[in-house]
């Protein structure tokens, strides 16, 4: 049943037919592919698609497109569209009571305040934001429009609701603590500083003069200040190799996937403006990545394309030109495809192709080898999307295309990587303004000189052989290489393992092998915000401090090349230590003191020496930023030229050139598992992290699963209900939400559920927790060892 | 990505007969839809999954504040709860009812979301309940059988769960005028203004000279459903204000009193021993700026 309405929006009257369940939003993104006016929390908590409706501010959320007929609907885009950038204009229509967002912590009337400016530091984007402290307390973020420097719309809210309550928030860790009952079993016993260290240091270095320190290992979570380099640098002067890092799965496979191309990694060109933006497994509306949300307004605004390829329709998909909904998991055959056309049709630059690339003939012979029939067989993509993709890539320059994490979680993310590099420098998208572009960082110590110490070799091999060798040089093992060397003492046994603000039992693959393995070390030591899945499983639990909390310097995401500095704003609660002092002090104590400083913010100045400035200078002035020269033919590989066929990856051991065998290949599909599995992550939270925070926790109460109505049916399966999820390695529950936009042979489940506020000790790991699902292997990619997240065989049925 | 809304029909009606009817006649797959601030949430979170949403926004009459010194205040189930912030005649004589209006949500939900709704969701923080209960208001609700007038203090059942039937629904709140001289104060604490409460509080007192006449109190989110806290008005009505320190320590003892009678849960926002010392609070001040103000 659909509805005849007539929408005037800014003046532009349209009459279409409208479903009832259609919102005044979904048409204004889909239709009217307004881009300023965005989904953010969907439930009418963050103003970010506030319109004016006869006059009145409204969410359009929460507005029925039928219930908008004949109404008269004014925008922000009446007012901002051309501008730059987010304006106080746009903020009068998200936030027209700003005071409201403020939190109270119990204070009545603030006997001291103050606005200082400083970053948000949750999600990538890290936006200049204005700090409001009232009497010693984060109360609120208000976007910073004023610096000139990059603070973009908010859409969820998510940093500025999410920092001021974690920073006060009541579950805090307050106290190191130790275990006192059996593992697991929720006993804890308050203990002094001295004595958690003093501990940790005692066992480590037993282990270490008993069985080396390769028997000790780390785990680190996405860097947020430099608690990643110093858990990096700890772990290298204690001599062991096994750090786990988050690399696998976020960074590593495209950007080895470029260098081993072009020489470097390129990101989207957010100075200039792109005709067309490729969303490849990315959704930057909400996990801002390489490229800005405005560059995608300013792209949408002067008339550019986008193509987005998902399998869900993504808010980026419904603002798309072309939206590509391949099969999870086959993006590598989608990627061959499209360079078949490419090649095949001659669409690429015959200048850089004759001039500046090695092996761009063999790669015409390969991809005779496979037909397009096959690449839409393997990706379910309908070939004449496969060749508009090619075409429209090809022919409209600048492009720029932004490749997210879903490519990374493949079982040939390094070769797909590799193709996207090539497509994009055989079509001349590479190193001008408005493509994808080199950046040149600013004076600041590298982060890897930072933590790969020369006098002490990592002796990666030790535990990984000549196996996964991008593992190797990224300074990270993957997380089942720890797990093996746990449960099954091969290469050698691991008894202890240090933490730092990560939480494996939700965040590795195949949580059930994770757990048997923490429940097998004889020592866990872990540095949190919150009792976690994890941390309930340590021996010693150490109270961390959070950002603003103390001084800090923040160089992630590292393909940004800038570096921030993040003031320390208030005091942090009770005994809570920043991670970096923790690590420092620990160092101490562990004899390592020669490599680490007297006081931790020591190591803030040694970051900044390359540029001259001690970190009290630089705190004024906030920011280094990258500089951007668009040379072009710069390709920084042996030939001095693209390689499409390198001779370096052969002397490696690895294919010298991205195969069909390779990029087709897919999963097999058992009888019992009739399914593909498959996720996105939740723009409430920041990964497994946060669903403490009541602020985001309205917005996403429940794992939502969701399910084609067709598949539900098939199943007897109602929406709402709470359903299982079962594959080989596990089976979970979540609740189930019908979307007939997705492929029938798909599910799309959520990642990183456990309930804090849950009273037992393992927080409910266990039951909608999607790595209980994810097999941890015996298949990897072979360069970094990567198991796939994407395209898991999987079946569905009542709870 | 954000969920949309679950798949549904939906059907208009502009009479209360009609609504009713259509309402019973379609049982237990049918919610009525009016500002759709909270329904659209829980059926976004497949919490409630109705195939069919009968309109109700259309029926005439039922937008709008009227009041008379006989009858009291009229307040209409559709009214925007920023109609009732923008109400004069609210704001002159049902101050609290613009207080609690104006600390509900964002001026963007104000404008949507309507005082039917609010009560109708019957959520234990329920923003104008607590206010309600204090004026000792009436719910005019009209159902297949007819209309019945429902006092406040019986229309909360449980946590999401009022008395009205299936195939009933509100058309109007009726707040008679409150007793003579009384002033009335209505106080939330909440984690920011526009989130739902932790705990709310109102306070209605009236003095006779020094002495407390009419005491009246209510609390918001600290028991499955907003209630009136009969015993900590008790300990008030008729007692003798001194107008030195020691009314703080009775004002005090009377807001520990109302905390005893809250039953509040432990959730993400706060323990519940931390929502009865913010019971306490709110209530101590709650009455002494009603106190304050009955003074004048």
């Amino acid at each position: 049943m659909t509805h005849t309405t007539r929408l005037n929006v800014n003046g532009n009257t349209r009459e279409m037919a409208v479903a009832p369940r259609q919102t005044l939003l979904d048409v204004l993104t889909e239709d009217f592919k307004l881009s300023r006016t965005k989904e953010g929390c969907g439930i009418g908590e963050c103003g970010a698609c506030t319109v004016y409706m006869d006059g009145k501010l409204v969410s359009s959320c929460l507005v029925l497109a039928m219930d908008a007929d004949r109404k008269d609907i004014v925008t922000m885009e009446k007012f901002t569209t051309g501008d730059a950038g987010f304006s106080p204009t746009m903020e009068s229509f998200i936030h027209p009571d700003q005071i409201a967002r403020r939190a109270n912590f119990g204070s009545v009337g603030a006997k001291t305040r103050s606005e200082i400016p400083t970053f948000c530091h949750l999600c990538p984007a890290h936006c200049s934001m204005n700090a409001i402290v009232e009497d010693g307390r984060v109360v609120d973020l208000e976007p910073d429009m004023e610096s000139g420097l990059y603070a973009e719309q908010c859409a969820v809210n998510k940093g500025r609701f999410t920092i001021p309550e974690v920073l006060g928030h009541k579950d805090r860790l307050l106290y190191p603590q130790k275990r006192v009952g059996a593992r697991g079993e929720g006993k804890w016993q308050r203990i002094s500083w001295d004595e958690a260290l003093d501990t940790v240091a005692a066992k480590f270095n037993e282990l270490k003069a008993t069985l080396g320190p390769e028997s000790v290992a780390f785990g680190l979570g996405e860097p947020k200040g430099l608690e990643f380099a110093f858990g990096q640098r700890l772990a290298t002067a204690f001599g062991t190799p096994g750090v786990v890092t988050p690399g696998w799965c976020c960074g590593i496979p495209k950007g080895m996937g470029a260098a081993f191309t072009y020489g470097a990694s390129a990101v989207c060109d957010d100075e200039s403006t792109p005709a067309l933006i490729v969303l490849w497994g990315v959704n930057m509306a909400h996990t801002t990545g390489g490229l800005r949300r405005e560059t995608l307004e300013k792209t949408l605004e002067a008339g550019g394309k986008i193509i987005t390829i998902d399998p869900q329709k993504t808010y980026v998909a419904k603002l798309a030109d072309l939206w590509i909904k391949p099969r999870p998991g086959s993006d590598g055959a989608l990627a061959a495809g499209v360079l078949k056309v490419i090649i095949e049709e001659k669409l690429y630059d015959r200048d850089i192709v004759d001039n500046w690339t090695v092996g761009f003939d063999k790669m015409r012979e390969h991809v005779s080898t496979f037909s397009l029939d096959e690449v839409e067989k393997v990706t379910w993509v309908p070939r004449a999307q496969i060749e508009e993709f090619a075409r429209t890539y090809s022919r409209t320059k600048p492009a720029a295309m932004h490749v997210g994490n879903a490519v990374e979680q493949l079982l040939n993310s390094f070769q797909t990587g590799r193709v996207a590099a090539i497509m994009r420098a055989i079509c001349g998208n590479l190193n001008i303004p408005g493509g994808d572009v080199m950046l040149t960082p600013p004076p600041f110590t590298r982060p890897g000189s930072f933590f790969l110490l020369n006098k002490y070799p990592r002796r990666a091999e030790k535990i990984l052989g000549d196996k996964f060798k991008f593992a190797q040089r990224s300074a990270f093992i993957p997380p089942h290489v720890m797990i093996k060397a746990i449960l099954d003492e091969d290469p050698y046994p691991i008894k202890a393992a240090m933490f730092v603000l990560t939480n494996p039992l939700v965040s590795y693959p195949n949580s059930n092998e994770t757990y048997r393995a923490l429940m097998k070390l004889d020592f866990i030591v872990i540095s949190e915000l919150f009792m976690t899945p994890t941390a309930a499983l340590a021996d010693i639990v150490l109270p961390a401090a959070w950002g603003m909390e103390h001084e800090e310097l923040g160089y992630w995401p590292g393909w940004h090349e800038e570096i921030r500095s993040y003031p320390k704003l208030v005091e942090p609660p009770a005994e809570c230590w920043p991670d970096t002092k923790i690590m420092n002090e620990l160092a101490k104590r562990l004899g390592l003191a020669v490599d680490f400083w007297e006081n931790d913010d020591e190591a803030l100045d040694l970051m900044l020496k390359p540029s001259g400035m001690s970190y009290e200078t630089f705190k004024e002035k906030r920011v280094m930023k990258p500089t951007r020269e668009y040379r072009l033919h710069d390709y920084r590989t042996p030939s001095g030229k693209i390689e499409i066929y390198s001779e370096q990856l052969a002397k490696l051991g690895y294919e010298p050139m991205p195969l069909w065998q390779e990029l087709g290949r897919t999963v097999d599909m058992p009888e019992e598992y009739p399914l593909l599995l498959t996720n996105g992550k939740e723009e409430a939270y920041m990964m497994t992290g946060f669903k403490h925070v009541a602020s985001m926790r309205i917005v996403r109460p429940d794992p939502i699963v969701e399910l084609h109505p067709d598949t539900a049916e098939k199943y007897g399966l109602q929406e709402g209900q709470w359903i299982f999820l079962e594959t080989r390695a596990g089976k979970i529950k979540q609740r189930l939400s019908l979307n007939r936009s997705l492929d029938p042979r798909v599910v799309v489940a959520a990642f990183g559920w456990w309930f804090p506020e849950r009273d037992e000790p393992g927080y409910g790991w266990r039951e909608s927790n999607l790595n209980m699902l994810v097999p941890s292997g015996p298949d990897y990619d072979p360069s970094t060892g990567g198991v796939t997240l994407r395209g898991i065989p999987c079946k569905v049925y009542r709870a | 990505m954000q969920l949309g809304l679950p798949e549904f029909d939906m059907i208009a009606t502009d009479t209360v007969e009609e609504a009713c009817s259509l309402f019973s006649g379609y049982g237990a797959d049918a919610q009525l839809f009016a500002g759709g601030t909270d329904l659209f949430i829980k059926m976004k979170q497949r919490r409630l999954l109705p195939r069919m949403l009968i309109n109700i926004k259309r029926i005439p009459a039922l937008d709008r504040i009227l009041y008379d010194a006989d009858e009291g205040l009229r307040i209409g189930a559709l009214t925007a709860i920023q109609s009732i912030l923008d109400s004069a005649v609210i704001g002159e004589k049902f101050r609290v009812l613009s207080q609690a209006a104006a600390v509900l949500g964002t001026p963007q939900i104000r404008n949507l979301g309507t005082l039917g709704g609010n009560l109708a969701n019957a959520s234990p923080s329920a923003e104008f309940a607590p206010p309600l209960l204090v004026l000792e208001a009436s719910v005019r609700c009209a159902g297949p059988g007819g209309e019945r007038l429902v006092p406040m203090n019986e229309f909360f059942v449980g946590p999401g769960k009022s008395v009205l039937s299936r195939g009933e629904l509100i058309t109007e709140v009726h707040v008679p005028d409150p007793p003579l001289r009384a002033r009335c104060i209505y106080l939330k604490h909440s984690l920011r203004t526009m989130d739902v409460s932790m705990a709310a509080a109102a306070a209605l007192v009236s003095l006779d000279g020094n002495v407390c006449r009419e005491v009246r109190i209510a609390l918001g989110a600290v028991a499955p459903t907003p209630f009136r806290a009969r015993k900590a008005e008790e300990a008030l009505r008729g007692k003798r204000l001194s107008g030195d320190s020691n009314d703080r320590a009775l004002l005090e003892e009377i807001g520990r009193i109302a905390a005893d009678e809250s039953r509040p849960i432990d959730d993400l926002r706060g323990f519940a021993s931390y929502r009865k010392k913010v019971v306490a609070m709110l209530v101590r001040q709650g009455l002494e700026q009603a106190i304050a103000r009955a003074k004048n």
